[in-house]
């Protein structure tokens, strides 16, 4: 069954929603200024464009830092599938087989003895270890990729609450610009909240990067493989495969248990 | 039915045992190697923090390992086949009883 995360999901169709809320919220902000302005006294009318346009600066300069960010934003959902794929296909088959792999499980348990019976045996407790060690390899990459959806569920669920905030905040300021005395004051805050935005946006964006470094480096660590660097250690079949007394050594390293 | 074609029937077993988790473990690096996560899943902010890199060369190795492991497990597989096959062939020309003789004369 596909893997969602219902959060991260929410979060981000709650930010496109918020994006085309926030055009409606911009243009009534401008149709304020452009039927109030005017309507001020003439000495203050300076004061109200230049205000303005320090506001139109910063919403467009948030506004490009939040698009950017939702672009690139992946998909917690599909990390977590792999986490769980990691997980249930690779890590759940190896440790299946590792506790089925054992000498006593074996058909050949009891029916053999000789060097060789004795070195299989060897063999099949090393490969057993082997394939229980894969299951704590597919757990570590597990764990670090569930980290990392968390980071981005907890980053986007973040988001979604302080853009609404903003959301909010800007819809007060336009209904405030639409008043003479409330004009200047509206664009004033209005620009606070979009540096408020920008700070909250900065905070977010640096606990996300820290996740990030963390699990990039548990990713590079986990990449020895415990030590094997991907190279699975190979089986001595020497030491198996003498069963012949017809050979040179006239010397069967196994040998059937009566 | 001997005890030796027994012995040898039951390696066989065993051989198609290590062939089979062979077959898993081969499936397994198949899988491994279609995990994978590029930006466009990890995120770009993930990418520019070397996480995108980090994940694909583990995921590489990893799916390396288990195609190792499934090489090592068929190559087992085949060799308790071929001790099976021999022990058996020389058990029915008397070999192995010939050789026991010959130890306690």
């Amino acid at each position: 069954m596909a893997v969602v995360d219902s959060a991260f999901e929410d979060a981000i169709q709650g930010i496109e929603d918020g994006i085309k809320q926030f055009e409606q919220i911009w243009d009534d902000f401008v149709n304020a200024v452009n039927v109030v302005l005017p309507r001020l006294p003439a000495y203050l009318q300076p004061v109200g464009k230049k205000s303005f346009n320090t506001l139109s600066t910063k919403k467009d300069n948030v506004l490009e830092k939040l698009v950017k960010v939702y672009v690139e934003r992946g998909s917690a959902s599909a990390v977590r599938q792999v986490a769980s794929d990691w997980n249930t296909e690779v890590g759940e088959k190896a440790s299946e087989l590792a506790d089925t792999l054992t000498t006593t499980q074996l058909p050949s348990h009891n029916k053999w003895e000789g060097r060789a019976y004795i070195a299989y045996k060897e063999v099949v407790a090393f490969q057993s270890t082997k394939l229980g060690e894969v299951k704590t390899m597919t757990d570590g990459v597990h764990s670090a990729l569930v980290d990392i959806a968390n980071a981005m569920t907890t980053f986007w669920t973040g988001m979604k609450l302080a853009y609404y905030t903003f959301l909010a905040a800007m819809t007060g300021c336009a209904a405030g610009a639409c008043t003479v005395v409330g004009l200047i004051p509206s664009i004033i805050a209005g620009a606070g909240f979009c540096a408020k935005f920008y700070d909250d946006l900065d905070e977010l964006s640096t606990a996300f990067r820290n996740a990030l470094e963390t699990n990039e480096a548990k990713l590079e660590d986990l990449q020895t493989l415990k030590g094997t660097e991907g190279r699975w250690p190979p089986i001595n079949g020497e030491a198996l495969s003498d069963a012949s007394v017809l050979d040179e050594d006239k010397e069967s390293d196994w040998k059937a248990l009566p | 039915m001997t005890s030796v074609k027994v012995a040898c029937d039951r390696l066989g077993e065993d051989a198609t045992i290590w062939g089979k988790a062979s077959d898993t473990v081969e499936a397994a690096s198949r899988t491994a190697d279609g995990l994978t996560l590029g930006p466009a899943r990890l995120g770009y902010a993930a990418d520019a923090r070397g996480v995108v890199d980090a994940y694909d060369g583990l995921r590489q190795k990893f799916t390396a390992l288990l195609a190792g492991a499934a090489a090592e497990f068929d190559k087992l597989s085949t060799t308790l086949r071929d001790v099976a096959a021999t022990y058996l062939r020389e058990d029915e020309q008397n070999a192995h009883a010939l050789k026991k003789l010959e130890e306690h004369l």
